[in-house]
């Protein structure tokens, strides 16, 4: 895996992470980007 | 032993947003989530949003002087709307569960506000569905309603305080 790669794949984990959060406190299914 | 609740001050944020952050890490295991790279759970923006909502609440529970969870309630549900509070969050340190504070607390709100609630959980959380029926259902006597809630991600209870 290319430092590139890991570089997005890290953001979208993180962006995925958030959003899990954000739907638990808003009550909605996630709508997740990736991973 | 003494339980404590009452409504936080702009002085007890920090506190709320630590207390957040172990909230969030034992959800983190039902529902699922990894925590963020900066080590935090959820986006501090919408955490933040919490203690300025003007809709919002936020309790701080005290057991004996010491620090053991708080409650947060919302003036206007997520799924019934205006008219009807619920409990948006509620969190009891691990050290302070099943010595019926959560009871506790969960009754004074409801004695606090009269009128119609709604409390929600998660279908995987399973040891907070037995609490609040168990809760709910000695408050009213059994005179409230479960049913999905419309986002497909749990149940709800549903009851008015003034009709037990």
């Amino acid at each position: 895996m290319s430092y590139e790669t890991l570089i997005v794949d890290l953001a979208v984990a993180s962006d995925d992470h958030r959003e899990g959060v954000a739907a638990f406190f808003e009550k909605r299914p996630p709508k997740f980007s990736g991973s | 032993m003494k339980i404590e609740l009452r409504a936080a001050r702009p002085e007890d944020f920090p506190a709320l947003r630590r207390l957040m952050q172990l909230y969030l890490y034992d959800f983190a295991a039902i529902d699922d989530w990894s925590i963020g790279a900066d080590g935090l759970y959820g986006n501090a923006q919408v955490i933040e949003g919490f203690w300025t909502d003007p809709r919002m609440t936020s309790y701080l529970v005290h057991v004996d002087g010491v620090l053991a969870g708080f409650a947060l309630v919302r003036d206007g549900a997520y799924f019934a709307g205006d008219g009807t509070r619920d409990i948006s969050e509620f969190f009891i340190l691990r050290r302070h569960r099943r010595q019926g504070i959560g009871a506790e607390v969960a009754r004074r709100m409801f004695d606090a506000f009269p009128g119609k609630w709604e409390v929600t959980q998660l279908t995987r959380n399973v040891e907070a569905q037995t609490f609040w029926r168990r809760i709910i259902g000695e408050y009213t006597r059994g005179r409230y309603v479960e049913q999905p809630r419309p986002d497909g991600r749990g149940i709800m209870q549903r009851f008015d305080t003034r009709r037990r």
